[in-house]
């Protein structure tokens, strides 16, 4: 097992305790703690036997493991990006109302 | 009926003597504290109707706010001036002279003399942005202090909560086709690090062409 395994091991353990963390303290939803057990559960999974995914990788015709993950990260943190960016904007915009609300019913 | 929206945020010191000024021009004062952690509230209320955002939302929102209220007094002419006494009251009769007139969109316009240098600078880039993207020939973008027919408000209801408001309603008024009309006002500059700053005049840029570009 090489280096890389291994850290990769020890960081899907710690996101599927985390997620177990976040779920007992009430902190992230049923659906959100499944979705990340499975992907730190996948992690751990393809890092003990990197060899099962080589069928997969030789039909999408990627050379390496490496340049597989690599590419997947980018599209998820990009992913990610626009979903919080999405997130963000809308919780300015319900604030805003509230505000606005507020403001119009609270006069001094 | 004339009426006056006020944004402020943290303007106890000086609010007050903007609103003793504005009193003799116009009917109704509301002013907006957008989040002020002084007292700024309570100076108002002794001289015009106060709505307090309980946190910060920027110039824009604090504007859209004051717009609502107004419009419930059912007013001819709704006026904007900063709260910082930046401008000077007494020119309110220049506006409602040129509303008069038969313009539905009166924007003061700064002089530059007195402008500090880096302010200035990014005015003049921004006011060339705007003329190359809208065609329209605003000599001041940036200035807070304008008035307006208040049956134009839905032709230049704008959507942005900060600075970018002042360009919004010009260049919604441009696309419009309303009457626009400006005036030449004094402006008081008391704090030197208060207003726009070079970040906000960058993101005024950007948000110029996605205007330009997306409506």
């Amino acid at each position: 097992m090489i280096w890389i395994q291994l850290m990769g091991i020890v960081f899907g353990v710690f996101l599927v305790y985390e997620s177990w963390v976040f779920r007992v303290k009430g902190e992230i939803k049923k659906y959100d703690f499944l979705l990340w057990v499975l992907v730190g559960s996948a992690l751990v999974l393809i890092n003990v036997f990197p060899s099962s995914l080589n069928s997969i990788l030789e039909s999408m015709g990627f050379l390496r493991a490496f340049d597989f993950f690599t590419l997947v990260g980018f599209f998820l943190v990009l992913s990610m990006l626009l979903y919080l960016n999405r997130v963000v904007r809308r919780c300015e915009d319900k604030i805003g109302k509230i505000v606005e609300e507020i403001a119009l019913r609270r006069k001094k | 009926m004339k009426v006056a929206v006020v944004p402020a945020l943290n303007e106890e010191k000086r609010i007050e003597e903007v609103l003793k000024g504005l009193r003799k021009y116009v009917d109704k004062i509301i002013v907006v504290d957008d989040g002020s952690r002084d007292k700024t509230s309570e100076v108002s209320s002794k001289y015009a109707l106060v709505l307090r955002h309980v946190v910060n939302l920027g110039k824009g929102a604090a504007l859209r706010t004051g717009c609502k209220k107004a419009l419930e007094f059912k007013p001819k002419y709704i006026f904007f001036i900063d709260g910082d006494g930046q401008h000077d009251p007494r020119e309110v009769p220049k506006f409602v002279k040129k509303l008069e007139e038969g313009y539905e969109l009166v924007q003061g316009v700064r002089s530059y003399g007195k402008m500090p240098f880096l302010k200035r600078i990014g005015n003049l880039m921004i006011n060339f942005l705007f003329k190359a993207l809208f065609g329209l020939n605003v000599r001041d973008t940036q200035c807070g202090f304008k008035a307006f027919r208040a049956e134009v408000y839905p032709k230049i209801r704008w959507s942005s909560n900060d600075y970018f408001v002042e360009t919004e309603i010009l260049a919604k008024a441009g696309m419009s086709g309303l009457k626009y009309a400006e005036v030449p006002i004094k402006t008081i500059y008391k704090e030197r690090y208060k207003g726009i700053t070079a970040l906000d005049g960058l993101k005024i840029c950007t948000k110029i062409l996605a205007l330009r570009l997306f409506g």
